[in-house]
């Protein structure tokens, strides 16, 4: 066995490589009969498992004699139909195969590349994650909240100008009284916690929200009244949070994922641009008309 | 001789390759790691009553909405294997918080609102494998587990969900069990992951698995949710249906994991699909319902998802035959499975207004109503993405994600054998809706609790509900009618005893609607009782209709009506109302009946969201598939027992 290790690797690996080739080979002249079909136990035991429905809690080892053959016989049925299905070209012009096989190209090109490069498992670098912080800095920018309770005036129950007039006259007492009981009947909240504009614009519309969000804290003030699309609101602010830009260091884990997570989406994209630009696309010249 | 050895390795390399190209999916997250002991986050105790009135209190508790049952990739038999592969644990999560992300389709997906709080619940039975296969997970790699289940993933390509289902949970017997070790280590990765994204306050991540029974294909599936961050919740293993399918099993095993001083409750849902199970009057072992039983269920299972993506469990229109409205979102051709078909006595004990009627006389024979439960919505969907809106509804597995055509397909996938539904049949639904003084886990988990939540199919209409002996017309308009209502009743999943001399029980009911969405078309109250001879009956009374319609000596009301124009997927708030609210007495009230009452508001009529799909793909729609939706909020009930 000396001569081996003196063997230069290459050499070894082609030779290697050579003589498989040609067991595969002989093997595949066999199998190139495509009016053979060969029953192994290989081939046996998956259609065995995906026939398991029909029989319930049973393993292939345990099936009697009668149970065996008939299991050889479907086998032989579906694999015959199924190749003359293929022959007959039945596989090319069902859209439910193609969108199968489609999938499942899509689902395989995801895992390529996976450890090795970008996309990789490697941790993203320090430079890497201060650009793609640069490039996505709005997604993590928190938006504004607003904290405040609201005494409502209800313009269809009491009338327009009623309204304005009840709430301004409710202005003075709001600060003493029991503000909880004053006004009227609210649909929604009366008190909210860190709510975003878009949510109260949705209430109250756009303008009102904005002009409550342009509040500033005064303590225990009640303050407006506000006009809204529903009445008229006595407003106190129980802490406003301007929104804030995020700063790199508190967000490094969401940035290391989002990063992670962009990268294997390009490189998804990449693979499927690569794929399809490896053809070449006519068209009809009518189509081309159209598409002009 | 290593020169060679590494030779045949590449070859080896070269062919492993090939073969092993299908399993090489996308890490969810998934690294795997030593599992770190997860921190002391949340205190489970409750807290002590401050000093001052106004922090012990809240005057009028908080609406929170969220969704507390969504399957993600760790869903191994049946959302990995249908294509849920991108959207994992914190993937949901983001979603739910109002980020946007890419679905496994491709499609970019956004909420309109985020939800506050979300309980990704993955089936327990094998949770995380597929996943973990597909990433090279050590622990498991080149082991038979991973290859057996290597070969079934292979195998549902070809044969369909069905069949592979199927024969996973047949064979399991002869498939490896999967190791303790391997089941901790993604049992604390999925706690991890809650616990990273629970925000107190903000957004509340409940720690929660599927537990799958099915008993010859009918649905006896539970969800259970923990009050624990993870540092208590991982200390036991999810519980395993495929071990014992018995409820009786699971209550057993959750009481075992409260003596380590966790709290934890289990939600059933799709009663239409367990083929007259899932409230019927014996137990799994052929024994008639008895007390010990009763209480037990009654412990452990106080709320019921009564609607959700797989039909709407309310009541069936052959047991409420003058409900005009009870026919919707109706499944109820067969089993969960699939393999036996629906029969007409198996109704009865399937759906949630009848178990409610049952259980008044399971309370009169036993000294305990074992159906004694508040109402919640939730998804059930298997994509990670809880999405219940018509215009935003991204279906219940990957093959029912928005793309053409995807409303003509059989729902578990196209090269599913037999029967199944379509997909159209899936309803954008439903939404759990709960009032709580805070959002954290042990407020929310506490509301369900005490049963003040409600279901709604997919809109988030506002729902208030309380019961009380001594409520005034007036008192509806008051502008602090709920912190009168919590003083001076019950709200919705109350009780009220018996008072003497009380004449009848009154209601203060106030509904608004979803501020993104449209207005009201009624609210209803149903009230269910029992008679003298133990026989159990309902009603439903209208108690504020919309457009000032007046109800007509016979009890007829005009129909709403629909502003919606189907070909362009739109509909006017022309018709109904934003808001309605009303007092409301019970004119039938028998002091000697035990009954329960709960509140059905409808919506107007919207587009569907197949008819959002047909007009945003041009899709034609078949005549079968309904053009628009009544969407609708049940309260939970109050009770009032002699």
């Amino acid at each position: 066995m000396k001569w081996l290790g003196r063997a230069d690797p290459l050499v070894l690996f082609l030779v290697v490589g050579l003589t498989l080739y040609l067991i595969l080979d002989a093997l595949g002249l066999a199998r190139g009969d495509d009016r053979l079909i060969a029953v192994d136990d290989a081939a046996l035991s998956a259609f065995f498992a995906s026939e398991g429905g029909q029989m319930p809690g049973r393993t292939l080892d345990a099936l009697k004699l009668e149970e065996r053959r008939k299991l050889v016989e479907d086998y032989v049925r579906e694999e015959a139909l199924y190749r003359e299905a293929r022959a007959l070209g039945l596989d090319r012009d069902d859209s439910a195969i193609r969108r199968r096989l489609v999938q499942s190209l899509r689902f395989s090109l995801q895992g390529e590349g996976e450890g090795e490069g970008e996309g990789g498992a490697a941790e993203p670098s320090e430079a890497d994650l201060r650009t793609f912080f640069a490039a996505n800095r709005d997604r993590y920018t928190e938006s504004a909240k607003l904290s405040f309770s609201h005494i409502y005036f209800d313009k269809a129950l009491r009338g327009s100008g009623a309204a304005r007039d009840a709430a301004r006259q409710a202005l003075a007492l709001a600060g003493k009284g029991d503000w909880l009981a004053m006004g009227d009947r609210y649909p929604y909240q009366r008190s909210q916690v860190e709510l975003r504009e878009d949510a109260l614009a949705s209430e109250l519309g756009e303008e009102a929200a904005r002009r409550i969000f342009a509040m500033a804290a005064q303590g225990e003030r009640w303050q407006g009244p506000v006009e809204s699309e529903l009445g008229f609101h006595l407003i106190r602010i129980d802490r406003s949070t301007a929104g804030s830009e995020p700063v790199f260091a508190q967000i490094r884990g969401e940035l290391v994922a989002g990063l992670e997570r962009e990268r294997r989406e390009k490189q998804l994209q990449r693979a499927v641009d690569g794929i399809v630009e490896g053809y070449r696309v006519e068209m009809s010249p009518e189509l081309e008309k159209q598409l002009r | 001789m290593s020169r060679k050895k590494r030779a045949a390795m590449l070859i080896g390399l070269g062919l492993s390759a090939v073969a092993g190209a299908w399993l090489a999916a996308p890490a969810l997250g998934g690294s795997v790691e030593a599992a770190a002991s997860p921190s002391e986050t949340m205190p489970t105790a409750a807290r002590p009553q401050p000093y001052s009135p106004p922090l012990r209190a809240p005057a009028e508790n908080n609406l929170y909405w969220g969704d507390t049952h969504l399957h993600t990739a760790n869903s191994t038999v049946d959302a990995f294997v249908q294509g849920t592969r991108l959207v994992g644990p914190a993937e949901a999560y983001r979603f739910a918080m109002g980020e946007e992300i890419t679905a496994d389709n491709g499609v970019r997906a956004k909420l309109r609102r985020p939800l506050d709080f979300l309980a990704v619940t993955d089936h327990s039975e094998n949770i995380g494998l597929f996943p973990r296969i597909a990433a090279g997970d050590p622990m498991i790699a080149g082991t038979p587990l991973a290859e057996r289940y290597g070969e079934v993933l292979d195998l549902v390509g070809k044969v369909g969900l069905r069949n592979a289902f199927m024969t996973v949970m047949r064979k399991h017997g002869s498939l490896p069990d999967v190791p303790e070790e391997f089941s901790r280590s993604v049992w604390d990765e999925i706690t991890r992951t809650a616990d990273q994204y629970n925000r107190p306050g903000h957004f509340t991540a409940l720690i929660g698995y599927e537990w799958t029974s099915m008993i010859n294909g009918d649905n006896l599936h539970r969800v259970v949710l923990y009050r624990d961050g993870g540092a208590r919740a991982s200390k036991m293993l999810p519980l395993d249906a495929m071990k014992d399918s018995d409820p009786e099993t699971l209550w057993a095993g959750l009481a075992r994991y409260e003596e380590g001083g966790g709290k934890v409750l289990a939600i059933a849902h799709n009663g239409n699909l367990s083929n007259g199970r899932m409230f019927a009057p014996k137990r799994v072992n052929g024994q008639p319902l008895d007390r010990k039983y009763a209480e037990i269920r009654a412990r452990w299972e106080p709320v019921y998802e009564v609607t959700q993506v797989k039909g709407d469990g309310e009541t069936h229109p052959s047991l409420s035959p003058k409900d005009e409205f009870a026919d919707f979102e109706t499944w109820d051709r067969a089993n969960v499975a699939n393999t036996a078909l629906n029969e007409p006595w198996m109704l009865r004990y399937e759906y949630a207004r009848q178990a409610l009627r049952d259980g008044l006389g399971f309370e009169r024979s036993l000294g305990v109503n074992p159906f004694k439960f508040g109402m919640i919505g939730s998804t059930d969907i298997h994509t990670g993405l809880s999405t219940t809106a018509e215009d935003n509804f991204f279906g219940k597995f990957r093959g029912s994600s928005p793309e053409p055509g995807r409303f003509m397909r059989k729902m578990a996938g196209e090269f599913e054998e037999g029967q199944s539904e379509m997909n159209w049949e899936l309803g954008a639904s439903g939404l759990a809706a709960v009032w709580a003084p805070e959002n954290t886990r042990e407020a929310i988990f506490d509301a369900f609790r005490r049963r003040e939540v409600y279901a709604t199919s997919g809109s988030r209409i506002r729902l208030r509900f309380f019961g009380g002996w001594n409520f005034e017309r007036d008192d509806i308009e008051r502008a602090d009618y709920a912190r009168y209502g919590y003083s001076h009743g019950v709200p919705m999943g109350g009780d009220m005893p018996r008072r003497e001399g009380a004449k009848s029980p009154s209601f203060l009911v106030h509904a608004a609607r979803d501020p993104d969405s449209a207005n009201l078309d009624r609210v209803q109250v149903v009230k269910g009782w029992l008679d003298s001879a133990g026989k159990s009956h309902e009603r439903v009374y209208n108690v504020a209709l919309a457009d000032g319609r007046p109800i007509g000596p016979d009890g007829a009301i005009k129909p709403i009506g629909s502003s919606v124009d189907v070909s362009a997927a739109s509909y006017r708030n022309s018709i109904g109302d934003p808001e309605l609210a009303t007092w409301w007495s019970d004119p039938d009230f028998d002091a000697a009946q035990p009954s329960f009452y709960y509140v059905r508001v409808l919506e107007i009529p919207t587009p569907r969201w197949t008819t959002h799909d047909s007009v945003w793909f041009r899709a034609p729609l078949p005549s079968d598939v309904p053009r628009t939706v009544q969407d609708r909020a049940y309260s939970s009930p109050i009770w009032y027992r002699p």
